[in-house]
């Protein structure tokens, strides 16, 4: 990228100057106005006056069209047999030729007075502005500038422009040198033209800030879709490439970089793409209405990295810093306890090991494998409540979802008179059980309420049954977050 | 005065109204104007060909200055539509009337629309690539509006001619139009004749009666 001349903050303090100065000339807009209104009656005026004298109107096109072909007439053959013939109407034809003659020289008359007009509105309008103290010098000046703006934004509204070019920002950075030179010279008074010169000059330098704005920004992140409801990794990886960058450009900078921000900084943004970075290894099913503040701090890095360029003429923004940092924190929080939809992702698993477990334990006989099955339920309901579960790990995640998937497997078999032997009973009661007893030791997860399984298992038991469960990896479980996504 | 003074000054609007009230002032140029603007009603009117079963339009654009013309049948009508200002760059759009279509009353609306559509045509042509006429040729071969054109005894060959007969005689015209009358409105906002004696009424510098002005096409699609 080539080095600009012009920085935004330049030109946004040339637009800014610009603004002033077109607000200070719009002052006595109306009075301009009223005088305009009045010059318009007077010439009213002259125009009723001048009504009566009206002249045949110009008759030339459709004199030509009578010529071509010529007029004719009929008159009285000489000929032995005598009758008529049809000749040339000379006398026709003169009289349309002249008409098409008198026709050129109205609009030879009419042409020099186009001329005369253009000079006499140029001299008023400059009249105009001499009444409003300005110099012919600084008229030349507001010409040139008028001029080499229309030329820049002509430039800037093409897309093909590349904006940091050498030869597009020596054209803007003897614009914005002129604007300045004007603003300091150009009287203040309240003036028709100057307002529609400033006001001229204001918008062509937000347009140019608009497109160099345009062009320097990245595009908006989007988070893929084969990420999407996975671990994120493409985010994960993205924001520690993108943070690490930023991090590193800081650390680059002298102190009096426009760009500097002290070791404090530095810092609390290291801590903040540390506390996202942990989040990576973490069950993240719940994080959809996320996705919009994964891909809100990702703009907001790549803006910053942007900004960071050498040599491109954009400052960054201190908030900008500041809310990454606040934003990657709290994104950090929201992570951790898997994402805002986390309580429904685990409900609907808890949900489907009850509503399984109900049926199987109708079809079990009494012994010890039913003691078992009982003990484990009320484990399994002691552990279900989603608000233990902080950091829960996708991995851990998996575990459950595939003991809820035996559970409603089991389940169908009995319905369909094809019940599971007892050892396969056996064998789920004790992963159950090793799986509860894990989660009871990483997540203390039997500690408080068990509410939260059976109020939300029964208002979600409608979504269990009907074949939408969250299952990691199922396909169900895309069609459920489909519909949620957008 | 230095060329970008009068570059600025020919931009402003305080220029423009200026040069509108010197007009008005002027009989020579009034008068010319008079005639300009009479003209592009007279396109706008169009002429009635082949005992009035033939309408041909043009009218330029208020806003572009562009030009359009249309022919019109009972069967349906062509419009060309200039894309440039040398006339060079055409699009050529043939669209049926409803008034054919087999059990009409029966369809919907939109229906209606759908086999209008499916049954016109639409090219852009370069007058100077033989190749783009070539094709316009090939691809209004069996043009249901240009059939029903009585003009000629169109087959696929002739109506290609036809089409672009009629594009270069009316670029002729066009041509002519604007070589005598745009020093009026020449270095001004204003696209033609008519969109200039308009601001002239309106601002009061001239009367309504001086002027008779057609709804444009524009106008009448805004409206």
């Amino acid at each position: 990228m080539m080095a600009v001349k012009v920085s935004l903050a330049t030109l946004r303090s040339a637009i800014s100057k610009a603004e002033t100065k077109a607000d200070n000339a719009r002052q006595s807009d109306r009075d301009q106005r009223i005088l305009d209104s009045q010059i318009a009656a007077a010439n009213q005026r002259i125009e009723s006056a001048e009504s009566g004298v009206t002249r045949a109107e110009m008759t030339k096109k459709e004199a030509q069209d009578k010529l071509s072909p010529p007029p004719t007439k009929q008159v009285t053959s000489d000929g032995k047999k005598g009758g008529t013939k049809t000749v040339v109407d000379e006398r026709e034809k003169d009289k349309l030729q002249a008409q098409v003659r008198a026709a050129d020289v109205q609009i030879q008359q009419a042409q020099g007075a186009v001329d005369d007009a253009r000079a006499e509105a140029e001299r008023l309008s400059s009249q105009a502005l001499s009444g409003a103290g300005v110099s012919d010098e600084q008229q030349s000046a507001m010409g040139e500038l008028s001029d080499l703006v229309a030329q820049l934004t002509e430039l800037a509204e093409d897309d093909q422009t590349d904006l940091t070019s050498d030869s597009f920002q020596n054209l803007l950075e003897d614009a914005v040198t002129k604007s300045n030179d004007l603003a300091d010279d150009l009287p203040d008074d309240a003036n028709a033209v100057l307002n529609g010169f400033w006001q001229e000059i204001e918008d062509g330098f937000k347009l140019i800030d608009e497109k160099f704005t345009e062009q320097s920004a990245p595009d908006a992140y989007e988070i893929a879709g084969d990420q999407y409801l996975e671990n994120y990794d493409q985010f994960f990886t993205d924001f520690n490439q993108g943070m690490s960058s930023i991090i590193s450009q800081f650390q680059g900078l002298s102190t009096d970089d426009e760009n500097y921000v002290d070791l404090r900084v530095i810092r609390r943004l290291t801590e903040a793409q540390n506390n996202v970075m942990a989040e990576q290894d973490k069950f993240l099913g719940g994080a959809q209405p996320n996705e919009a503040q994964m891909r809100g701090m990702m703009d907001l890095i790549n803006t910053i990295n942007v900004g960071l360029r050498p040599d491109n003429g954009i400052n960054v923004d201190g908030q900008q810093v500041t809310d990454l940092i606040n934003g990657s924190n709290s994104l950090a929080g929201v992570l951790n306890n898997g994402g805002n939809n986390f309580d429904l992702f685990m409900d609907t698993e808890f949900e489907a090991i009850t509503s399984g477990a109900s049926i199987i334990n109708e079809n079990l006989a009494e012994g010890t494998t039913k003691d078992n099955f009982g003990a484990l339920l009320i484990k399994l309901n002691g552990i279900s409540n989603p608000s233990r579960y902080e950091g829960f790990t996708a991995s851990d995640y998996n575990d459950l979802s595939g003991i809820a998937e035996r559970f409603e497997n089991f389940a169908t078999a009995y319905n369909n008179g094809t019940p599971p032997s007892e050892t396969d009973i056996d064998t789920l009661i004790n992963d159950a059980d090793q799986m509860a007893d894990r989660f009871i030791t990483d997540y203390s997860a039997n500690q408080g309420s068990s509410s939260g399984s059976s109020s939300s298992g029964s208002s979600s038991g409608g979504t269990s049954t009907g074949g939408t469960r969250h299952r990691r990896n199922s396909g169900t479980r895309s069609r459920l977050t489909g519909t949620s996504r957008r | 005065m230095t060329t970008a003074v009068a570059s600025y000054l020919e931009k402003t609007k305080l220029y423009e109204e200026k040069l509108l009230e010197i007009y008005s002032q002027k009989q020579s140029i009034m008068e010319v104007l008079r005639a300009a603007v009479a003209q592009e009603e007279h396109f706008r009117k169009g002429a009635n060909l082949n005992s009035d079963t033939v309408t041909i339009k043009a009218e330029n654009s208020d806003e572009t200055g562009l030009w359009t013309v249309t022919i019109e049948v009972d069967h349906g009508k062509v419009i060309y539509t200039c894309l440039d200002e040398d006339a060079n760059h055409i699009n050529i759009f043939s669209i049926p009337n409803d008034k054919y279509i087999k059990d009409k009353e029966n369809l919907s609306e939109a229906e209606i629309k759908a086999i209008q559509i499916h049954a016109s045509n639409s090219i852009d042509i370069n007058l100077k690539d033989v190749k783009t006429l070539r094709k316009a040729k090939e691809h209004f071969k069996n043009d249901y509006v240009l059939k029903h054109v009585p003009l000629y005894h169109l087959d696929s060959d002739n109506a290609a001619r036809f089409i672009i007969w009629h594009i270069k005689a009316y670029k002729k015209v066009f041509k002519d139009y604007i070589n005598t009358f745009e020093f009026l409105w020449e270095g001004t906002s204003f696209k033609n004749a008519r969109s200039l004696a308009r601001e002239m009424v309106d601002r009061g510098l001239a009367p309504a009666e001086d002027f008779i002005f057609e709804e444009s096409t524009e106008e009448a699609a805004a409206a």
